[in-house]
């Protein structure tokens, strides 16, 4: 049973390896708390059921406008919001971003409702000796990973990608590269939603939608990301498992509460030993 | 090659350079020294486009190059090598080097600029999988240097080379300078340590209080400035 949930645990933190990417970047380059991400995932989700359900469109090619749509929303957001309050006060950052947030969900519940909204695709249970793994998670998972190896190799054997790796480390001397700091931005932003939308893309077989979705999916995107160090990458990668599985394995044995509590002090416990994180290195400027 | 008219500079309403000219002749190493806050790094800030030029024309091969962004500037063959070196700490010595030929300008030829630059330092091309923040003092600006020789730079800009680097550094540091004075570049320095600067230099410029207050050719300049310090107190 044990082997079961590390099992699912491990493909629970593969899938929420690929949302901490898109969060991590934008945190490393763009350095935003970016307090609506799970609603870009929620918005993500809607489009899918609107356009399958409502529309009869099929299935991926609502997936490519989804992403697309997510990706609109966030730059959008970027241009209107986050780019303006770039050299303000955090607070004041913080505090528009939240509102994005609030105005997102409150949208949703308007146009949608407050019922929870699924896309009837059922997908089989893989059942190996006394490991059930679903297929819905399997592919999710192998999914986000290809993604991962994607945005790696995007990163480390582009040109742009590189550039994003220096805006993020070294913002002022990027300028002296000839790099276009506002473009780099605005890739970064692209890029984070749009893994955002491709996670909502894999999340059509195991959940429902509602306006409340987003919440819970932020806060442990951050919690991957503060966990393995801010803006680093490696770090959020191994931190998704980490989470993952601990979640997983606490479900499985007590309840779903119980996973959510153990990972969550997990969390807290490792940050207050080392408040950089796993792989985090002491306060950059 | 590049020329400073009756520039004023600075980075708000408080402008720390007060009616600068100086000129930089293709293939020759100027110098500009004087004490700490004298305007030095201001100067090649506003020539690199990161300080707010308000009075005043600096052209570069006769194109104006008045607050033009500062990626404009290096597209146009001007690069930097900023104090301290500031390299990217986290990237491979080989990706340093690599984002150093970021500009359009140097991207085809980014291996070619890498043997070149190999060739100059082999010490880089044996540490390319190093992590740049793990390089010593003197190879760290070795690779800040190449760094910015990737960008394939008519004229370099260096900010304070031998900064933080220790006595026996100095002398390989400044060694490296004169190599890149040798392969043809033109090169503007900023330098506190004079007497070693002065050694590479075909012609100083003594800047104090964001103006400049006495210039000539190296062999006369540090007489002159003997003498001037007496009688004026520099």
């Amino acid at each position: 049973m044990i082997l079961n949930a590390i099992l699912n645990g491990i493909l629970y933190g593969g899938i929420l390896a690929l949302l901490a990417i898109g969060l991590n970047l934008m945190f490393g380059v763009v350095q935003i708390v970016h307090f609506f991400y799970g609603q870009l995932l929620m918005i993500g989700l809607y489009i899918i059921y609107l356009l399958v359900v409502g529309m009869h469109i099929p299935f991926f090619l609502a997936c490519l406008i989804a992403v697309a749509t997510v990706v609109a929303v966030n730059l959008l957001s970027h241009l209107m919001v986050v780019n303006p309050l770039l050299k303000a006060p955090l607070i004041n950052q913080f505090l528009a971003m939240a509102a994005v947030m609030v105005i997102l969900e409150n949208l949703c519940l308007v146009i949608f409702g407050a019922t929870y909204k699924g896309i009837p695709i059922i997908l089989p249970i893989l059942k190996i000796a006394t490991i059930y793994i679903p297929i819905s998670r399997l592919i999710a998972f192998v999914g986000s990973m290809f993604f991962a190896g994607l945005i790696y190799l995007f990163l480390k054997k582009t040109y742009i990608g590189l550039a994003i790796q220096a805006v993020s480390q070294d913002r002022e001397i990027a300028s002296f590269m000839a790099i276009n700091q506002r473009l780099i931005y605005i890739i970064t932003m692209a890029l984070g939603a749009a893994l955002a939308g491709i996670t909502a893309a894999f999340f059509v077989p195991i959940y429902s939608v509602h306006p409340d979705f987003g919440g819970p999916f932020t806060v442990i995107s951050f919690v991957i990301v503060v966990l393995g160090g801010m803006g680093n990458l490696p770090g959020g990668f191994l931190a998704a498992f980490i989470i993952g599985t601990v979640t997983m394995i606490f479900s499985t044995l007590l309840s779903s509460e119980f996973g959510a509590i153990s990972a969550y002090l997990l969390f807290l416990l490792i940050i207050i030993v080392r408040p950089q994180g796993l792989l985090g290195i002491r306060a950059r400027t | 090659m590049l020329k400073v008219e009756n520039v004023y500079a600075g980075y708000s309403e408080y402008k720390i350079l007060q009616d600068i000219s100086m000129e930089v002749p293709i293939g020759k190493t100027i110098i500009l020294v004087g004490p700490n806050g004298a305007g030095k790094s201001t100067l090649l800030k506003t020539i690199m486009g990161t300080a707010k030029l308000t009075s005043g024309r600096i052209y570069f091969n006769g194109k104006l190059l008045n607050n033009k962004k500062t990626p404009e500037i290096i597209e146009i063959g001007i690069s930097i090598v900023p104090e301290g070196g500031r390299l990217f700490q986290e990237l491979t010595v080989f990706d340093n080097l690599r984002i150093g030929s970021y500009p359009k300008r140097a991207r085809k030829h980014y291996r070619e600029q890498m043997d070149k630059v190999f060739q100059l330092f082999p010490i880089l091309q044996s540490r390319q999988k190093q992590i740049a923040g793990s390089l010593s003092g003197g190879e760290r600006q070795m690779l800040a240097i190449s760094r910015t020789l990737m960008s394939r730079p008519e004229l370099i800009l260096l900010d304070e080379p031998s900064q933080g680097l220790a006595p026996k550094v100095l002398v390989t540091l400044f060694g490296f300078v004169k190599e890149i004075k040798t392969q043809g570049y033109s090169l503007l320095m900023v330098e506190q340590n004079m007497r070693k600067a002065l050694e590479l230099a075909d012609y100083a410029y003594l800047m104090e209080s964001g103006c400049i207050k006495f210039h000539d050719e190296k062999t006369d300049f540090l007489n002159s400035y003997s003498i001037k310090k007496a009688y004026l107190g520099i």
